[in-house]
């Protein structure tokens, strides 16, 4: 049993149990898109931060061998990356305020898809570039560290779109909502390991 | 859309922004200013992400309030890992040296 409503947002249809669902989630249903997502983006941004202050700590106990291996790393391709994934966040984002509008939102959706899979790209690139230098996840605790939080949000990276493919065709105004923010999160989270891990020294 | 194209503007402008002062090798600012202008620059980038892309504006205040702690709690404790570890290496590491920014 479902009903259709009138937003802001355009016409939704809301299946009468989800209503009941939502409004039982107290704080976390007015937030866009599923709660369960964020309940789980919550959790994972928890953890990236631990990641990173670990990081940080971690190279005040090692700072030389922390400044010596991080020049080895291809500050270049991070930036680009970088540029990448925004510009990735905000075609996703386009496409949920398409999708709000009633407007093609697909197009939005597929290339902001396509963008993550550069993303992926350069980061083979430039883990392929590190391992030819011989250097590894063995290698110190920078590295072990350094592979561990990119692999980490690469691995999320390929969760997102797998999320967004699902998405892309159970193209629901919610639906579109809660993959949307998984994948924000993890440009969050990228904006802030470009900095912590790559620039500062 | 036109609030999420002036996001998406920022953002790259910014990212070109610490791209370019990342690829200079001159000395540009003392250290202590250098790790703070980092760190506020990825908090902005962060927020504007949140805000606009996620679009957290129309979530409730608290959520917005809660957001916001999390990014100045992580930016502090890295600035403040930072300035302390430097503070430990007197001779290696002076907090008002300047630094290249890479």
């Amino acid at each position: 049993m479902g009903c259709f409503g009138v937003t802001e947002r355009g016409l939704i249809q809301f299946p009468n149990e989800n209503v009941e669902e939502r409004a039982g989630w107290g704080p976390l249903s007015s937030l866009p898109g599923n709660p369960m997502m964020w309940i789980l983006i919550l959790g994972e941004i928890a953890v990236f931060g631990v990641f990173l202050v670990g990081f940080v700590v971690a190279r005040m106990l090692e700072p030389q061998i922390f400044e010596s291996s991080q020049a080895h790393l291809s500050r270049m391709l991070a930036g680009v990356n970088t540029l990448v994934l925004v510009t990735s966040g905000f075609l996703v984002a386009a496409a949920v305020f398409q999708r709000r509008h009633n407007r093609q939102a697909k197009v939005f959706l597929a290339a902001g898809m396509m963008l993550g899979v550069l993303f992926l790209g350069i980061k083979s690139v430039e883990y392929m570039q590190l391992f030819d230098e011989g250097f590894g996840i063995e290698t110190n605790t920078f590295f072990r560290l350094y592979f561990m939080i990119t692999g980490f949000h690469a691995l999320h990276i390929i969760l997102g779109l797998v999320i967004l493919g699902i998405v892309l065709f159970a193209d629901s105004v919610d639906n579109m909502e809660t993959g949307a923010a998984f994948w924000h999160m993890l440009d969050m989270i990228w904006v802030l390991i470009y900095p912590i891990v790559y620039l500062l020294h | 859309m036109a609030a999420l194209v002036k996001a998406w503007i920022v953002l790259v402008v910014l990212t070109l922004a610490a791209m370019a002062a990342s690829a200079a090798q001159g000395r540009l600012l003392p250290y202590i200013i250098q790790t703070a202008v980092i760190l506020a620059v990825a908090g902005f980038k962060a927020s504007t992400i949140l805000n606009h892309f996620l679009d957290l504006r129309s979530a409730s205040r608290g959520w917005r309030i809660l957001f916001s702690i999390y990014l100045v709690v992580l930016g502090g404790s890295v600035f403040a890992v930072y300035a302390i570890g430097c503070a430990l290496m007197p001779g290696q590491c002076s907090l008002l040296a300047y630094g290249s920014v890479r």
